[in-house]
């Protein structure tokens, strides 16, 4: 084993204990400082995020996801635990960067996020697993909610963890996003030429409802808007586990 | 709100670790973040997500270069 392999081997895995690498650093100073240098990283990052997923988290995100009425079980797999706990901590590091006040834009960085972000509707796929890692990368969990979820992903706006689903409700397909952060202090609306919606405050944040419409709006569209972003945000509540 | 009651450690160079590992993307962070605080092994996190051990070994390998060449960075451009 030359130095290159020792290195690429350490860096991979800092704590193997392959014998060809022990060999190796037995005899070589200079890997031995940079397998040194690898362990005083992964300490720095064992400090830097020195949060505890809560025991039993595993258990509790099978649970929940089993009691998701129209859960298919066959797609529960023992992967989810460790992917779940994973997402969880990377959404604690977001959080732990990002978590501030609401932007005084934040109607425009929502209106930018989904006319860059909208997926084509080929793209559009969920699973209720899936489904759940987004809302608990923002710290919410949801037992049903009232329409139909096309699809889900965890998105960052300008440094912002969001959850970004596409619901179709009635004959409508909506973007809901929920940011998490302090709520607005009132409800507002937003519209452009291809875009309207609302934005309403909620527990963990802010929760927006967009259609992308050319119509302009209308104080009864406003109120059905207003109606289903209400139904969703009663139906998503901050995660418990 | 979630997480925001969490205390972490204030010291400049663990801000500068979260900040890197957070400009991570996600397919770097999350298999180093279950290798080195859950201590999963690489087959263990090749079984979560499906993927070769081969590619895990990458993408935790390229996660480690590139938090030194961020950190590196880093220490450049304060020092």
């Amino acid at each position: 084993m030359n130095c290159l392999e020792f290195r690429r081997e350490k860096l991979s895995d800092p704590n193997s204990r392959n014998e060809e690498l022990s060999a190796h650093g037995a005899e070589c100073a200079s890997c031995r400082t940079f397998e040194s240098s690898l362990h005083g990283l992964d300490d720095g990052i064992r400090d830097a995020l020195d949060v505890k997923v809560p025991e039993g988290l595993a258990a509790r995100v099978l649970l929940n996801q089993s009691l998701q009425p129209r859960r298919r079980l066959t797609t529960v797999r023992p992967r989810w635990i460790g992917v779940a706990a994973a997402v969880v901590l990377s959404a604690v590091i977001s959080l732990a960067l990002f978590t501030g006040p609401p932007q005084p834009d934040l109607n425009r960085r929502l209106i930018a996020h989904v006319q860059h972000e909208h997926p084509a509707p080929d793209a559009l796929m969920l699973s209720q697993a899936h489904l759940q890692q987004v809302l608990y990368s923002v710290g919410a969990e949801s037992e049903a909610l009232p329409g139909r979820v096309l699809y889900a992903t965890s998105c960052i706006i300008e440094g912002q963890l969001v959850a970004h689903l596409i619901v179709r409700h009635g004959d409508a397909e909506y973007v809901l996003i929920l940011v998490p952060g302090e709520p607005a202090s009132h409800e507002s609306t937003l519209q452009t030429a291809s875009w309207k919606g609302l934005v309403e405050p909620h527990p963990l944040g802010n929760l927006a409802l967009l259609e992308a419409s050319t119509a302009s709006t209308n104080e009864l569209h406003t109120a059905q808007m207003r109606q289903i972003v209400q139904q969703y945000g009663n139906a998503i509540r901050s995660r418990t586990i | 709100m979630p997480g925001s009651n969490v205390e972490f450690d204030s010291r400049p160079e663990a801000m500068a670790l979260r900040t890197a590992l957070h400009k991570l993307p996600a397919k770097y962070r999350e298999p180093l973040i279950l290798q080195v605080l859950e201590g999963y092994t690489l087959d263990d996190i090749a079984g979560f997500f499906g993927l070769p051990r081969n590619t895990v070994a990458t993408r935790l390998h390229r996660a480690r270069q590139k938090l030194r060449a961020q950190l590196e960075h880093n220490d450049r451009d304060t020092g």
